[in-house]
Formats: C-alpha cells, structure tokens, sequence
C-alpha cells in the first residue's frame, strides 16, 4: 500500500468524520457523569460480592490468626494522640449510644485483618442493629472483601458490604477503605439537580456527603447516601448507603460517626502497600472477570507497562 | 454541617481540591473530538458513537481524581474510547448489522464538499472489518500514532498492529474495490 494511498485513506477519514452530526456539547458530560457515578457504585458492589470466597476463608483461616487479639475484649474507640482520633473520638463521645457495642481490639501488626474488619464495623452499628440477608434490599450477607488494586496508582481498596436493619430503616451499605485518593466532586447541578451535596474540611482532608436518588436526574427512586473521608496521606473511607424503604438504615449523623471513627485507621494501615510501579491490566483476565470487574488490575511489573498516570 | 446547593459546592469544593483540569470542562472541549473518533470506530452509526463517547468519559469521570493529573488526559481519553470499542464490539459482535441509514447522517454536515456517496461506501466498507482491524485504522489514519503509540493502546505488538494494519487495508481495497482506487485518484 503507498503512502499517497495512506495519506488519501486518512484525509477521506477526516471528511467523514468531519461529516458526523455532533450531539449538544452538554449531552456527552451529562450521560458521562451518569455513567461514571453508576461505575463507581457497581465496581465496589461487585468487588465486595468477591467477600463471599474471602470470609470463608476469614472463618477458615482468619480468625485463628488473629488469635486472642480479636476477641471480644472491649478497648477504647479511639488513640487521642492522632489528630483523627479527636474528631472522630468527640463524634462518637457526642453519640454514643449506651447500647454501642464495645469496639473491636485493635490488633498488633499490618497484616491484612478481616476478622478486624468484620467486629470494627458492627461494633460500631446502632443497637439494635442486624445485618442479615434481606430479600426486601439487595440480597447482601456480610461480607469482606480482600484489599484489591486499583488503577492507575495501584493502590489498595478494601470491601465491607452488607444488608442492614436498624430501628430507624433499613439500607444496604457498602464501607470502604483505601489507599485509593478518590476526590469525590459533589455533581454539578446540571448533571444532578436534586442532589443534595456537602463537602467540608475535617482533620486535614475533606468530608463528602451527598444524598442522591437512583433516578438522579428526576430525583426519585431509592435514596442513596454517599459520603466519603479524604484524608492527607491518601486515606479514604467510603460509607454508600441505599434503600427503597421509607427510612434509611442509618442516620446520616450516625453514617457520619461511623465513618470517622479512628479504628478505620488500623484498617487503612493493614492494606497492602501501593505498587511500586503502578497498576497494569492483569494479563491474565478472563471474560467473566472483565464483565464483572473483579481482578481487573495487578501491581505492574515494570515502570514500562505501568499505567499511565 | 453546612448544607449547601450542589452548584454552590462544586465551586467551593473545586476551589479546596488541585484538580489540574475540571471533568466538566474536559469532557465538553474534548467531547466533539472523541465523538468524531466514535464515529469512525462505529462506521458512520451516531448513536453508538454518543453511547462510546458516554461510556468513555464515564469510566474516566470514575477514576477523575487520578486522572486529572495526567499530562495528557485527551490522548488516555482516545485510549480508553478504542478499547471500551473493541470490549463492546466483542460482546456485541453478532448484533452488528449494516443499516440504511448512513446516507442521511451524512446530510447536512460539515464535509459537505466530498462526495456524500464515496463518504458512506468508506464507512460502509470499515464496517466490514473486524472492531479490532477497524481500530487500528483509526487510530493510524485519523488520530495519526505512530504503529508503536497504536500498539500501545490497543495492547498489541507492533508487529501486530503492522499486519493488522496491512490487512485491513488490503480488505478495504477489496470490499471498495473501483471506489478505492478513486478515492486515491481524488
């Protein structure tokens, strides 16, 4: 084939691209947002569908690891010597409740702790509280799902999801926590009309909170609370919640004790370290992994193969 | 805590957050090139051109924090919309027919100074070729990489991508047949 050829093929290429009707400028932005928040949503759903494997093998191997240390021994719900701990301490001291449950012990080390994760989480539920499958809401057992890399940074997420019913209402909500600086920007007004958005400054980083609806664009539907802790080294957790009955499981100064507390620090430093040189696309993906996003990534092997970014 | 409007927010929020590039004014300066990218990839079909667009921009907006901060967000954007092509083209391979309808998409728009008839046997014919052949056109002859930026994105050899470039080429050639030849006497 001749370059003058190529060169033809590739300005007529331009004429019919050229030729395409363009869709309005905002029509693009809209639809993408839509899309990307629905992303955000299912990829952490169905990264913590994989706890199912993972708690058998928590129950199975887990537990006996940690020993004595994960027991039920009651231990204070905060270090007042971090900086987070005294927001998060005077959160829950404002709160709490005298039925909360005492809070797990925090364990020695940085090995991943599930079990850790597992007592940490209801131990921090209202009284009252029961999470179990729920056919009314998403169908969801408890569960925990492995620290799994994420792109580009190959950094670390980890996945606790579950159905939960509360004497206030009744929810399924998805807790992460990461090594995985995701800025959540509240939505533009053009994108999400009727959301209701809040981001402040808290201990350093920024707190997100924004009530949305699974007709976001008409404000109708389920309601579905995301709120999400930035903090300055790179900590995130991730507290969604969503629901089709009256009330949600949890109140959103409840959702917001919950998420500050300091135990989630143990959490953010027992993950796996980011990957040296990023994440790549795991090579050896199969199709079901592709359509269900799990195992996407791995730590890249080389500077070379990384993912930009 | 302070409850405000979404648009009030955003503002105030975009103004504590380094985001180098806002997604908004990414995804609207930079739609009308991926879509016209869309275009070609899909062979002249508009709607699923805005749907890879969308589908493109929303897995970026996903990952935006990291994102933003890549010294070229358009050409990773191009990148992602090529393989969300071939992805979608793989699962949806035995749905896609050829219409009628391209002729009139080409009505009425800017390259109104070619042939309209050549314009919609050139799509016609790269609807003929495999997603992933038809990918590496594009990415060639319209985004103009290099064989070696085109493998990179569509992670594939360059060997690969030479061949797979050859091939189409030749098929184009043959599926267009006396319109090719008049293309390049053009």
């Amino acid at each position: 084939m001749s370059s003058d050829l190529e060169a033809e093929l590739a300005h007529k290429l331009r004429v019919a691209a050229e030729s395409a009707v363009q869709p309005a400028p905002g029509a693009l932005y809209v639809g993408a947002v839509g899309r990307g928040r629905r992303i955000r949503r299912t990829v952490i759903i169905k990264r913590a569908l994989a706890g199912v494997a993972v708690l058998g093998v928590v129950t199975a191997v887990g537990v006996p690891l940690l020993g004595g240390a994960s027991g039920t021994a009651p231990v204070g719900t905060a270090s007042p010597s971090s900086s987070k701990a005294g927001a998060g301490a005077a959160l829950i001291g404002a709160a709490a409740p005298s039925g909360t449950k005492a809070v797990a012990r925090t364990p020695a080390g940085t090995a991943w702790m599930p079990a850790y994760v597992e007592q940490t989480l209801r131990s921090l539920l209202p009284a009252g509280s029961t999470t179990e499958k729920q056919a009314g809401l998403g169908g969801v057992p408890f569960q925990v799902a492995a620290p799994d890399v994420q792109a580009p940074g190959g950094e670390s997420l980890a996945v606790v999801r579950t159905d939960l019913e509360t004497p206030n209402g009744r929810s399924t909500i998805t807790l992460s926590v990461g090594k995985y600086a995701a800025k959540l920007d509240c939505p533009s007004q053009a994108a999400a009309p009727h959301d209701i958005c809040t981001a402040t400054p808290l201990d350093g980083g920024t707190f997100y909170v924004d009530k949305s609806f699974k007709d976001y664009t008409h404000g109708t539907g389920a309601a579905i609370w995301t709120l999400n802790w930035n903090g300055p080294d790179g900590q995130s957790v991730y507290l969604g919640e969503s629901t089709d009955a009256p009330a949600q499981a949890l109140t959103v100064q409840q959702a917001e004790r919950l998420l500050a507390a300091p135990a989630w620090d143990q959490v953010w430093k027992s993950l796996p370290a980011t990957c040296k040189f990023g994440a790549m696309p795991n090579p050896h993906m199969t199709q079901a992994e592709e359509e269900t996003q799990m195992n996407v990534f791995v730590c890249a092997t080389s500077k070379a193969v990384a993912m930009p970014g | 805590m302070e409850q405000m409007t979404a648009t009030s927010t955003a503002a105030r929020f975009r103004g504590r957050v380094q985001d180098p590039v806002d997604f908004q004014e990414f995804a609207v300066s930079r739609g009308g090139q991926l879509f016209r990218t869309a275009y070609l990839l899909t062979a002249g079909d508009a709607h699923l051109a805005e749907d890879l667009v969308q589908e493109a921009l929303g897995r970026m907006f996903a990952r935006w924090g990291r994102l933003s901060r890549l010294d070229n967000p358009s050409g990773y954007a191009q990148t992602v919309l090529a393989n969300v092509f071939i992805s979608q083209r793989r699962k949806r391979s035995s749905g896609e027919l050829p219409t009628e309808s391209l002729a009139e998409r080409g009505h009425g728009a800017a390259g109104g100074d070619e042939d309209p008839a050549l314009r919609v046997t050139l799509l016609a014919a790269l609807r003929q070729l495999p997603p992933q052949d038809r990918a590496v056109l594009v990415l060639r002859y319209w985004e103009d990489r290099s064989v070696e930026e085109t493998a990179a994105a569509l992670r594939l050899t360059s060997t690969a991508v030479r061949s797979r470039s050859s091939r189409a080429l030749e098929r184009l050639r043959g599926v267009l047949g006396g319109s090719f030849a008049e293309i390049a006497e053009r």
